[in-house]
């Protein structure tokens, strides 16, 4: 396609970056926790939702584990994440290609299969496995390089959000704010951005940058990643 | 051909991986399954292939020439050929269409006709499907898949190529294209046929559009593209004429895009298949079809009918009557395989009431033979069964009319059942076309 993408493709591809990115790094980081969980250790799970900002009726964190990840009627787990994901993908067959979308439709699958196996970290490193390859034939196969930048914006938008509320040291906040400021940067397609959240994620970018610390609470820079793009 | 048995399960994983779903509305909740598909193709020998490609060029002609007379002179009307209520009173016949002449004359670029081979060796056509007919996305892909789980299977059959559907269709869509970008307008994610729209955008290079991407201002059809408009020369619409345009069809539509259909009057934009098509491939049509070619090319259909009554005349009527038990009845509102009822599968008093029913609205029936046709083998469990199958071949009008070396050969799970629709539990298979090298 050499001719200009609609907004509807662009919010498409933005949250396709974004639920990618939420399956993948909720799944890496939850993965830790399962191997810790076998020797007793447990989530605080009622702090994790609190973090996220989710209704928390779980009764154990096992029971929490199992429903945050797998359950499908459950519309702030994994899977659900991973469903929205493959949504949006579907709708962008003709953009991204049906190859690269066949990626997305095996995670899911890896997803349930997952849910039916007994040793899920198995199933875990699969998907997370698929969702590295799904990134790298958007690098390699998509021609246009702002459908790659909005995909991979959505997802250093939601990696950043996760890793504010995983409580991830600062050092870990820097990569995907540095990877942000590229994108927006270089971005040629009219997508709407908050100046003000832009100006604040890039002085806190510089500061990360030259070994100082953040002048902003993490709440406001929660706020700036959540609010810097309007899709 | 054991090879690819063999390999029929990684041919379904394969499918599985690329969503080759289709969707069904039950209970009001939407659901997505597999296609399920079998491995074992039809074959059509190269001699049959010319025949019968002979016949749908001119099937599909015939009907171009008919649709092109009724939105315009209507000679086939004053001639007698046909009534005139089984236009004007046809479902699918729209008086907004009248006087329109779509880019160079053509209304059906794309007909999906519905065949069966009858077990004395006769293609008969079961349906015309002029609208929007479905389904070639199917075998295009499931071709692609096969020739990668089975590669030995293909080196050893001589097996015409079919994967440049898309190719042609985006040669169809340039053909009429009035200037501009060419866009698959689709109802959106949750239409049954979802995957088929945006398989063909990828594979014709068209852009993938829904209502809130398109607009039209000073009678011209845009794309909303995000820095600046570009304008649509050929929209390939996957939507059904009445949710087309809400300002010219049904007004509760939100799925249709305002005054297109004055885009589509002012010759700025070729819309493919053209509204108003319904009024060729109603049923109740379906019985003068062999009258058309005649009164159109004057020449002797190639294509059979299945012998078909139309309760409408006396004689017909009277002849339903009295074999009602023996034919099957259908109902010419309806579509998808449902609505067609079969006389033999009835009770002496359902029959009574099926017959009540026609004489009450003729026009509303048409009776047919019930074909025996071919039975297909089916791979099920290990075990070859024989099921009831059909055959949709396209073909596509543009500067020339082509048929896709192909088709969607469709076939029933249910032992008992001659049904095949998908949205009813059938499955597919591909269609192969044999060359004689």
């Amino acid at each position: 396609m050499d001719h200009d993408i609609s907004m509807t493709k662009i919010n498409n591809l933005f949250w396709l970056g974004r639920y990618s990115a939420r399956v993948d790094t909720t799944i890496r980081y939850l993965a830790k926790w399962y191997d810790s969980m076998l020797d007793g250790k447990v989530i605080d799970f009622q702090h994790f939702c609190q973090s996220l900002d989710i209704p928390c009726n779980y009764l154990s964190a096992y029971q929490f584990m199992r429903s945050y990840i797998f359950e499908k009627k459950n519309p702030d787990s994994v899977r659900s994440a991973a469903e929205a994901m493959l949504g949006n993908g579907m709708v962008l067959r003709e953009t991204i290609g049906s190859n690269t979308l066949s990626y997305l439709q095996m995670t899911v699958y890896a997803m349930d299969k997952a849910a039916v196996t007994t040793n899920p970290w198995l199933g875990f490193q699969k998907v997370c496995d698929l969702l590295m390859a799904f990134a790298g034939r958007c690098d390699v196969y998509i021609d246009q390089q702002c459908i790659r930048d909005i995909i991979k914006c959505g997802a250093s938008v939601e990696r950043l959000s996760l890793s504010i509320a995983f409580d991830y040291p600062e050092k870990a906040l820097l990569k995907d704010l540095q990877k942000l400021v590229v994108y927006t940067g270089r971005m040629v397609l009219p997508l709407p951005m908050d100046e003000d959240a832009l100006a604040l994620l890039q002085a806190q970018e510089e500061r990360l940058e030259w070994g100082d610390p953040l002048s902003v609470s993490r709440q406001e820079l929660q706020k700036a990643v959540e609010s810097l793009f309007q899709l | 051909m054991q090879d690819l048995l063999m390999h029929k399960d990684q041919v379904n994983e394969q499918l599985a991986r690329y969503g080759v779903k289709f969707g069904i509305y039950k209970d009001g909740k939407f659901n997505e399954r597999l296609f399920p598909f079998d491995p074992i193709p039809r074959q059509i020998e190269s001699r049959d292939y010319e025949i019968l490609e002979k016949g749908l060029r001119q099937r599909v002609t015939a009907l171009n020439l008919f649709l092109a007379d009724i939105y315009g002179r209507k000679r086939i009307l004053r001639d007698g050929i046909i009534p005139e209520e089984f236009v004007f009173r046809s479902p699918g016949y729209l008086a907004e269409c009248e006087g329109i002449t779509p880019p160079k004359g053509i209304y059906s670029h794309i007909s999906g006709i519905d065949l069966v081979l009858g077990k004395d060796g006769i293609w008969y056509v079961l349906e015309d499907n002029l609208r929007i007919p479905s389904g070639a996305s199917y075998p295009l892909i499931a071709r692609r898949l096969c020739r990668n789980c089975s590669p030995r299977t293909f080196r050893s059959n001589n097996v015409r190529d079919n994967r440049n559907y898309g190719a042609l269709l985006k040669q169809v869509m340039d053909e009429v294209n009035t200037g501009g970008i060419n866009v698959i307008f689709t109802p959106g994610r949750y239409n049954a046929a979802y995957f088929e729209h945006s398989y063909l955008a990828e594979q014709s290079g068209a852009v993938l559009a829904e209502s809130a991407d398109l607009f039209v201002e000073q009678g011209v059809l845009y794309y909303k593209a995000s820095r600046d408009p570009v304008k649509v020369g050929a929209v390939y619409r996957r939507v059904s004429d009445e949710y087309l345009d809400p300002l010219c069809f049904e007004p509760s539509s939100l799925i249709g895009v305002p005054n297109l259909m004055d885009a589509y009057r002012a010759g700025n934009v070729a819309v493919l298949n053209a509204p108003g098509n319904g009024v060729a491939d109603d049923k109740g049509i379906y019985y003068f079809v062999p009258k058309m070619i005649a009164y159109y090319l004057e020449e002797e259909p190639i294509l059979h009918n299945a012998p078909t009554f139309l309760p409408y005349f006396p004689e017909d009527m009277a002849y339903t009557m009295e074999h009602i038990g023996e034919l099957v009845i259908k109902d010419v509102a309806e579509a998808g395989g449902y609505g067609v009822i079969f006389g033999e599968n009835l009770s002496p008093a359902e029959l009574e009431k099926l017959k009540e029913a026609v004489r009450r609205e003729p026009r509303r029936f048409i009776a047919q033979t019930v074909i025996d046709f071919q039975d297909l083998p089916i791979w099920e469990d290990g075990t070859q069964v024989m099921r009831k199958a059909d055959l949709r071949a396209f073909v596509l009008t543009g500067d020339k009319v082509r048929v896709w070396p192909s088709g969607l050969t469709r076939f029933s799970r249910n032992p008992d059942s001659f049904v095949v629709n998908s949205s009813q539990g059938g499955g597919f298979k591909d269609t192969w076309i044999m060359t004689s090298r």
